[in-house]
């Protein structure tokens, strides 16, 4: 859920707050989960939207200041806290790697939130399109096209910003 | 197609979303065209990196903060609930509120009720009558005692055969229902089937009174007592005037009340007594006979019309399609009753109302309602 929220907003500490509100939103709410989905499903759903307004009260307190100048600004340092590095990995292959999520996660938060939304659970969280259409209730259809489009405009962000991507 | 249209296409292409004809083209194109070939591989290698982006770590303390929060939001509602219900300066009041709501409720409901339940006939709380007859002589109070003692042995009798029963000695006749002008003609406005009944009931109450009379003193004197006690909890008492003032029932002046007190008293007792008796003996009485069409809501609308004039001891009887109601009414209610008599119905001979001696407190009427086709078939 936090890997979910974090590729969300691009902020770990608002992650962090957003998971919390959405396990806190869960209990409250536990009443209204029906098991036609599966639990994590319905999970899924309140973070995404608790994401969703937190980038929307973000946007409104910081008034002109764009989200992907934000992200961009806090992403660097905030994954290279948080992601798990590998023991073995040199520290120039660390900084590296660092360096390279940093760049995708601005990619990323720089999609519309719409597309974001497909992409991170589809192809970060590997969830399949019916799940994501019961997490996000659109159709099928609907996800695809998202996606698709998502994966373009990721692709041309990354070529921009990294240069060669082969 | 062109080249920027196939590249838009390329992620469904690479998805597998495409049909098998518009891969096969893709396929063709992509052999031949550079473009679009480098642009499917920065595709593919722009997934593999997002799908290559490490997992993100919770804090350690994520978990306990959500759980503190949970708890703290499951205490603040238990803490409502037990606000709400715990604090006894809440609960008592809020209980007693409910208490009495629900008793006026259930009153409430119970009045609505009375008359129809009176009307099937469901035993309602006694309130108990009885009477002192008027052709009896005024015996010496342990003389009386027998013939006291039937109406009261009879409290386990039900209602229905109590009230409407006429009592041996009650008229010469036998018959209860003996109106004051139908009297003095010498008629007999009794129903066949009422006389009936109240033939089979007096015979039925005989040999009672009969047994009653030869009951052993010690239990003759018992039995008031516990009356007395009975009928102290539904009719506040009488003061008797006398030398001592005491207080004693208003129709059964007991022979343990008589007896059981020192020799002055008795006599003044007996005396009060006595004069109680005639004083009910003087109680004027009425019997009427009302054809209708509808007894059954003559019943109700006269039920009603009693309880509004205060009539008390009220008894309805049914007899076949027939009621009986016997109750007592104040002299000045008398003419309003009997309007509303003829209002209701046919009132057989009674267009004017008799004049009471200002001392009757009370007038006793005996009203008989009778369906009209019987009465003229």
């Amino acid at each position: 859920m936090l890997n979910v929220a974090y590729r969300m907003t691009g902020d770990y500490d608002e992650a962090c707050d957003c998971v919390q509100e959405a396990f806190f939103s869960a209990y409250r709410g536990i009443g209204k989960f029906r098991r036609e989905a599966r639990f994590s499903t319905w999970l899924y759903g309140i973070v995404v939207n608790q994401a969703k307004n937190r980038l929307r009260q973000v946007k409104s307190r910081r008034g002109h200041e764009s989200l992907t100048d934000m992200h961009s600004r806090h992403g660097e340092a905030l994954c290279g806290d948080c992601s798990a590095a590998p023991l073995t990995e040199s520290l120039a292959d660390q900084w590296e790697r660092k360096e390279l999520e940093a760049k995708v996660q601005t990619c990323i938060i720089g999609l519309e939130h719409d597309f974001r939304e497909v992409l991170v659970l589809k192809d970060i969280q590997d969830l399949s399109y019916e799940e994501i259409r019961d997490v996000l209730h659109i159709p099928v259809g609907t996800v695809k096209s998202r996606l698709f489009r998502a994966r373009l405009t990721l692709k041309n962000c990354l070529a921009k910003v990294w240069g060669d991507l082969k | 197609m062109t080249c920027e249209d196939r590249v838009k296409k390329l992620p469904a292409y690479l998805e597998g979303e495409l049909s098998p004809q518009e891969s096969e083209e893709f396929k063709a194109h992509l052999a031949s065209c550079e473009t679009c070939r480098e642009t499917l591989e920065a595709l593919k290698a722009a997934d593999r990196l997002v799908r290559n982006l490490g997992e993100v770590d919770p804090p350690p303390w994520l978990k306990q903060q959500i759980m503190t929060r949970v708890r703290e939001a499951h205490a603040e509602r238990e803490r409502f609930w037990r606000k709400f219900f715990f604090p006894l300066h809440i609960k008592i009041p809020v209980q007693a509120f409910v208490v009495i709501i629900v008793s006026v409720l259930a009153f409430y409901i119970y009045r609505q009720d009375e008359p129809r339940l009176r009307m099937r006939g469901i035993p309602l709380p006694p309130t108990q009558v009885f009477e002192v007859q008027k052709e009896q002589a005024i015996p010496s109070p342990r003389s009386s005692r027998s013939k006291m003692i039937t109406p009261s042995r009879d409290m386990t009798v039900p209602r229905e055969a109590l009230m409407p029963a006429p009592q041996p000695g009650r008229s010469e006749d036998g018959d209860a229902y003996t109106s004051l002008a139908p009297a003095e003609k010498g008629e007999d406005v009794m129903p066949t089937e009422l006389k009936r009944d109240a033939r089979e009931t007096s015979a039925a109450e005989e040999p009672a009174s009969a047994e009653k009379s030869q009951v052993p003193q010690n239990e003759a004197i018992a039995w008031p007592i516990t009356m007395k006690e009975k009928r102290a909890a539904s009719r506040p008492p009488q003061t008797i005037s006398g030398a001592s003032s005491r207080i004693c029932e208003q129709d059964v002046c007991t022979a343990g009340e008589l007896e059981g007190r020192d020799g002055a008293g008795d006599s003044v007792a007996k005396g009060a007594a006595m004069k109680e008796m005639a004083v009910k003996d003087a109680q004027p009485s009425l019997a009427l006979l009302l054809t209708v069409k509808d007894v059954a809501s003559a019943g109700v609308e006269l039920d009603k019309y009693l309880a509004t004039v205060n009539a008390r001891h009220t008894e309805i009887t049914f007899h076949g399609e027939q009621q009986a109601f016997a109750t007592e009414v104040r002299p000045h209610f008398v003419a309003s009753v009997l309007k509303k008599l003829n209002q209701i119905g046919l009132l057989a001979d009674h267009p004017v109302p008799p004049e009471f001696e200002m001392e009757a407190q009370w007038v006793k009427m005996k009203i008989t309602i009778m369906p009209a086709v019987n009465q003229n078939p």
